[in-house]
């Protein structure tokens, strides 16, 4: 298991490093989560996103519960994001529209699955019903995230709900283009 | 003229009190476990006598999914916190605005989803504050009914707006 979390880990810091020289911008976020409605103690999400266009957003996240057991149920998500309402970022020292929705999709891994192993169980769509702020003011706030996910080992839908997210860019801020 | 003096001296000390009172209500979203285990969100009402938060009460209920009773109210708190200390915010990247971080050291009292009589501890290392808002993030505590048994929990994320 600490081998296919390492080899996990590995893969991310991989993925990660091209990802931060190449994206418009860079943020790391966290907030408050939900994993599926009837779960009877809280969870936090955490993560990674990279703007890979002004549209365009990739997002590496983690969701784990925090009670009844630390950590106990840990998922992590490959995400595609697309900004509905205009462009997320104008890549410009012009602040732009402070408000947008994201949609998008993407895969997710987990131990929900009859090998116990940490594998890709799930796909999902989500929907950031708000997202306040963008990457130039160097925050953003994402408020009503929903992820409603599929789980193929277990036939059975999952949901994992956002109150906020927050992000905090460490790239790609007014800072870049004064 | 004692009595006067005594008078006086209460409205005076009475003043401050009022003339710094500041109310405000709270969201939260905490879980934690005793005999059973919860998650929900927290609704409640702050009242904060003095300035920097010193003796600063709370009132607030849980409501969500417990392990054994299903949807209900999980708990509900009466909670006294004070700040450990009170300094400009070194963590800038956070918000916008300046902010203070004040540590706040908390007990309450309370009755649990069982309507047993509860007693907690909480320690909230990530408290900022603002004139209107004060945030807290990932507070743990510890409760007990009989002080043999110790349950634990997180407040995630707290909210809390002041008048």
């Amino acid at each position: 298991m600490k081998r296919i979390l390492l080899i996990v880990l590995v893969f991310c810091v991989l993925l990660v490093s091209p990802l931060v020289a190449s994206s418009f911008d860079y943020s790391l976020f966290w907030g408050p989560a939900i994993m599926d409605f009837t779960y009877p103690g809280v969870s936090m999400s955490y993560g990674m996103n990279f703007g890979l266009t002004k549209s365009l957003e990739l997002s590496l996240w983690g969701t784990s519960t925090l009670t009844p057991k630390f950590f106990g149920d840990n998922r992590v998500g490959l995400e595609l994001d697309y900004a509905l309402l205009g462009v997320r970022t104008t890549s410009t020292a012009v602040v732009g529209s402070g408000i947008n929705m994201l949609v998008g999709g993407g895969i997710m891994a987990s131990t929900n699955n009859s090998y116990n192993l940490f594998i890709p169980t799930d796909v999902f769509l989500s929907l950031s019903t708000l997202t306040v702020g963008n990457p130039i003011l160097e925050r953003r706030e994402r408020l009503a995230k929903l992820v409603v996910s599929y789980n193929w080992f277990q036939n059975k839908v999952g949901v994992i709900f956002n109150i906020a997210l927050f992000d905090y860019y460490l790239t790609g801020t007014w800072r870049d283009y004064r | 003229m004692k009595k006067s003096i005594l008078i006086i001296s209460l409205l005076l000390v009475a003043s401050v009190v009022i003339a710094s009172p500041s109310f405000g209500y709270l969201a939260s979203g905490k879980g934690g476990s005793l005999e059973s285990s919860y998650g929900g969100v927290s609704l409640g009402l702050v009242f904060e006598p003095f300035t920097m938060g010193i003796a600063k009460v709370e009132t607030s209920i849980n409501i969500g999914p417990d392990s054994i009773k299903g949807f209900c109210v999980n708990d509900y708190n009466i909670s006294f916190s004070t700040p450990i200390f009170y300094i400009l915010s070194p963590f800038d990247f956070l918000f916008t605005n300046k902010m203070i971080w004040a540590p706040q050291l908390g007990v309450s009292v309370g009755w649990n989803a069982s309507f047993q009589f509860q007693y907690g501890a909480s320690l909230s290392l990530l408290h900022f504050e603002e004139p209107r808002f004060r945030f807290d993030y990932l507070a743990p505590f510890i409760v007990t009914h009989d002080f043999k048994k110790f349950g634990w929990g997180f407040e995630v994320l707290k909210i809390t707006y002041m008048f």
